[in-house]
């Protein structure tokens, strides 16, 4: 039962780094933006090519590609999406385009590295710590409790300091903020590239932790946003949670359903908490 | 040359289909949904079951091959009755993705290997004369929808697209809407999933991927909400088009991801216009 | 004037993805008959994007080789393969194959690497007699499914047989778990090597399939762990083998690791690191680049002065397949009929990778060689 566990618990270590920032980005835009797992991949892919094929060191490549895929986040939440809406599309009109916008990148980076995977970790595989019946190596420890920190961070600065207060204010209803004096601007654009920076510093620690393949954005947006659902009532930072569970929900149908149905028990979380989350209860029953 | 412009033109009617379902939802209740190849796929598969395994005849096989996707049709509409707007959207793509991973994993679909030695419809003689058919069935049924689209029924139907709440406090039977358009996209999607069977002679679980949607989904939005024929052309010449590279011998390496960036990126822009300029027109009129 | 500007915009749109269609046209080489001889089509239909579009790309590679040799050497014809891509997907397969048939008129096709789209692809050639010949489809399913289908490459009935065999007899072992993935070729293993393997004695302890682009197996190898097997059976591919031995070592799983012959490809060390040294899996294709062999030697120096690198098994088996369909149109004339006369009656054949026999089935039997990974280097397995 241990080992069950805490193989759940390193799983859902990474979906609660990738589900992050997705989850502060959609506090602001409330748009499923699909192509979220794209900045994942793209660090990923971008980390390798820097570190790997061109032989930097990680002290270079890896704030490099930070500060590339954040200025690709910040663009996509903090310019394209606000345009958007500016203009008039519909949040489903933006779900859409965030799909073609995924399978575009996919190609490209498909094409770009021969759809080769990467993988940028140590050749020295070390033996796990046992822990509570199962093992955890150094890495995956640091990822577990990076996920915990940064989300406890990111619960407190929301509800405790003015910038998340902000956040919140914006996200729930821009035009007031403005009229109440927030630089509306401003703060979608630090919440955007934080958003990026999370999800971008997630596809990298992925990289070093096993293998991404291009295809592997959409698993992760799907993923991110079953996690920010099921967290919801808890904000941004209830992605942690919702990461946690869903990866319990997942291991859960591996063991007592069938192992090959652990992808499904992703598509299936994603309907049941689109289901209750959106249940629209005002809409008079046909009598 | 004639043997693959035929098999090219009962991928349009395959689209097509798919397209038609898509537009029952999306040009009638206003919903965008991404399920209807995964209705497909129970269509297509229900199909190749009777007819290998249980070697039913093909035109019965059909039969229930389109009613089970009708059934399930309605059954996804009674599951997203309460959603709406990119809620909807996206619990429909669960069930797309979702289906698209049951079809791999269960025995009945032959699993990851999928069914072949699919019999065809109506026998192997005249195959010109049966796309011909098949064509006319389909513009046919694009008919249909349209004169359905100008009587009563379809008039309440706009009237919930366009002002639900509105259309609601007057009577309008928004529930018996839904489960009717789920049940005739489920058959529509159904027949477009019998009819690759009978086309490939083979299904397998890929051929059902979300991924797939791109086409008819386009078709329906470059269509803009215009008559259902105009939906089935725009999608038998998003069909032609994608295909075209096959016709003019393109480096098939290049054009693969090229092709599908290159349609993504048209259906984009397309979709981006579309709204536009949809936007512009009711500002104009308001 | 917006509906005109609209209509503008999409024949632009339109035009653009056309003319696109026609400027790539321009990447592909172009071999014309040269004078006097008569210019030969072949296909090959190939998983050039997608999953495993690496092996689509090293079949390429071998086959232009054996093309580029061909034309050099032939009096009488001029060859040229129109290429398409399957995308590892049994409909783009049907649908190359029939532009390729019709269209392009070829009289032999090459393909496909896997075995979902080769099982959709031949009855179609079979309607259109054209031969059809795999590198590496390796589907039982395959076996005899046509009198036009040949493969170069061993079913899995000889490898997964073998490999039962070797767990049960040479390694000893008394209880396997299977991890399989879960497409043809890794059902298609687990169900020959389950049935083997229980043939004498064993017992399989558990059986988990997981999706091709899975990269987390964490949960499933936990479960294995819990049966307790002595041995661990991979039935998958060079990536997820690479990911899954990683992960079982850093889980503490000591069980010996069994594999197949596709993980033999240096991304499993890249990606299974030292995990993956002590490896056992079976070499099924008959392949030695150190063969002293002459038409071994010849290819490998061949094709390292075309691409300046070594060929792999891929290539091999790509180069191999051309070469067939080129000696049978040498031999007998471009026609599908004679094509697969030939080619049911070759015997003995010395190609790149080794010897070819076909039997009734369009099957070839390999010697198979077992192999392991030591310090990084797939070497043979020694007891």
């Amino acid at each position: 039962m241990g080992s069950i566990l805490v193989a759940a618990i390193v799983s859902g270590s990474i979906y609660a780094l990738v589900s992050l920032g997705f989850a502060l980005a959609f506090r602001i835009s409330s748009v499923f933006n699909l192509a979220h797992g794209i900045l994942l991949v793209t660090a990923g892919y971008l980390n390798y090519w820097l570190a790997v094929q061109h032989g930097l060191s990680p002290w270079i490549s890896v704030p490099t590609s930070l500060a590339l895929v954040g200025a690709l986040g910040l663009t996509i939440e903090a310019v394209l999406i606000p345009a958007a809406k500016t203009a008039g599309l519909k949040p489903v009109d933006l779900l859409l385009l965030s799909w073609l916008m995924l399978l575009i990148v996919q190609d490209v980076l498909a094409i770009a590295f021969e759809s080769q995977s990467i993988y940028v970790g140590a050749s020295q595989v070390r033996e796990g710590w046992a822990v509570f019946g199962g093992r955890v190596t150094p890495l995956q420890a640091l990822i577990v409790a990076t996920s915990i920190l940064v989300g406890a961070a990111l619960f407190l600065i929301i509800r405790r300091s003015a910038t998340g207060q902000e956040v919140l204010a914006v996200g729930d209803d821009p035009r007031l903020a403005m009229i109440c004096g927030l630089n509306v601007k401003k703060i979608i654009g630090l919440n955007a590239a934080a958003a990026a920076l999370l999800t971008a510093g997630a596809g990298i620690l992925m990289s070093y932790q096993e293998r991404l393949d291009p295809t592997l954005g959409f698993r992760f947006s799907v993923i991110a946003i079953v996690s920010t659902l099921i967290g919801f009532p808890l904000g941004p930072a209830g992605a942690v949670v919702g990461a946690y569970v869903l990866a319990l929900f997942e291991t859960l149908v591996l063991y007592v359903v069938d192992p090959g149905l652990r992808d499904a028990a992703v598509y299936a979380g994603l309907f049941l908490v689109l289901v209750w989350t959106y249940r629209r209860s005002l809409v008079p029953p046909e009598g | 040359m004639v043997d693959l412009t035929l098999y090219v033109l009962q991928l349009c009617v395959v689209v097509g289909l798919l397209a038609l379902a898509i537009s029952f939802y999306t040009d009638g209740l206003g919903y965008v949904v991404l399920h209807p190849f995964a209705l497909a796929g129970v269509g297509a598969y229900v199909f190749a079951v009777l007819a290998t395994r249980y070697q039913w005849p093909p035109i019965l096989g059909a039969l229930a091959a389109v009613s089970s996707a009708a059934l399930s049709g309605l059954l996804c509409a009674e599951a997203i009755r309460s959603l709406r707007g990119d809620g909807l959207t996206l619990a429909t793509f669960g069930i797309g993705v979702g289906s698209f991973e049951l079809f791999r994993q269960l025995d009945i679909t032959n699993s990851v290997f999928g069914i072949g030695s699919i019999p065809s419809l109506v026998g192997d003689g005249g195959r010109a004369w049966q796309v011909g058919v098949a064509l006319l069935a389909l513009l046919l049924a694009a008919g249909l929808v349209r004169t359905w689209r100008r009587s009563v029924g379809g008039t309440v139907v706009a009237a919930l697209r366009m002002d639900e709440w509105g259309a609601l406090s007057v009577g309008a039977p928004l529930v018996a809407h839904q489960r009717v358009t789920g049940l005739l996209a489920g058959a529509v999607a159904g027949l477009g999933g019998v009819y690759l069977a009978v086309t490939a002679r083979f299904v397998e679980p890929r051929d059902f991927q979300v991924s797939g949607l791109l086409v008819p989904l386009g078709a329906v939005i470059v269509a803009g909400g215009r008559t259902p024929w105009g939906v089935v052309v725009v999608a038998g010449g998003i069909v032609l088009v994608s295909q075209g590279a096959r016709f003019v011998g393109a480096s098939p390496v290049v054009a693969g991801p090229l092709t599908e960036i290159a349609i993504a990126a048209c259906l984009a822009a397309v979709l981006v216009f579309t709204r536009l300029r949809q936007l512009r027109r009711d500002n104009a009129r308001g | 004037m917006s509906r005109v500007r609209d209509h503008l915009l999409a024949c632009t749109a339109l035009g653009t993805f056309l003319l696109l269609c026609v400027a790539t046209n321009g990447c592909k080489k172009e071999e014309g008959g040269a004078r006097g001889k008569t210019l030969v089509t072949l296909g090959a239909v190939l998983p050039l994007t997608g999953e495993v579009a690496n092996w689509g790309k090293d079949s390429s590679n071998g086959v232009d080789l054996a093309i580029d040799e061909a034309n050099r050497r032939s009096a009488k014809y001029t060859f040229r393969v129109a290429y398409e891509d399957s995308k590892g997907k049994a409909a783009e397969a049907v649908g190359a194959v029939r532009k390729l048939v019709d269209v392009d008129k070829v009289v032999g096709i090459i393909g496909d690497n896997i075995s979902g789209p080769t099982v959709a692809m031949v009855p179609v050639a079979d309607a259109a007699k054209v031969p059809v010949i795999s590198p590496s489809a390796s589907s039982p399913k395959l076996s005899g499914m046509s009198k036009y289908f040949f493969r170069v490459y061993p079913s899995d009935t000889a490898e997964g047989g073998f490999m039962a065999e070797v767990a049960a007899t040479k390694l000893g072992l008394k209880k396997v778990a299977i991890l399989y993935i879960n497409n043809d070729f890794g059902v298609g293993l687990r169900d020959v090597f389950s049935k083997g393997f229980t043939a004498k004695g064993g017992q399989i302890v558990s059986a988990q399939g997981y999706n091709e682009d899975q990269t987390d197996f964490r949960p499933y190898l936990t479960r294995v762990q819990e049966a307790g097997p002595d041995g661990i059976y991979l039935a998958g591919y060079y990536k997820d083998g690479g990911a899954i031995l990683k992960q079982a070592r850093e889980l503490g799983i000591n069980a010996r690791f069994l594999g197949s012959t596709t993980h033999e490809d240096p991304q499993l060390i890249t990606i299974g690191g030292d995990a993956a040294d002590g490896l056992v899996y079976p070499y099924s294709t008959g392949y030695d680049e150190d063969s002293a062999d002459k038409a071994v030697v010849d290819f490998n120096t061949a094709f390292k002065t075309k691409y300046g690198k070594g060929p792999g098994l891929i290539a091999a088996l790509g180069y191999d397949c051309a070469s067939l369909l080129v000696d049978a149109i040498e031999a007998r004339g471009p026609s599908g009929e004679t094509i697969r006369d030939f080619l049911a009656n070759t015997k003995g054949y010395h190609g790149a990778t080794g010897e070819i026999t076909f039997d009734e089935s369009g099957d070839v039997h390999k010697p198979i060689l077992l192999k392991t990974v030591q310090a990084g280097k797939f070497v043979v397995w020694k007891p």
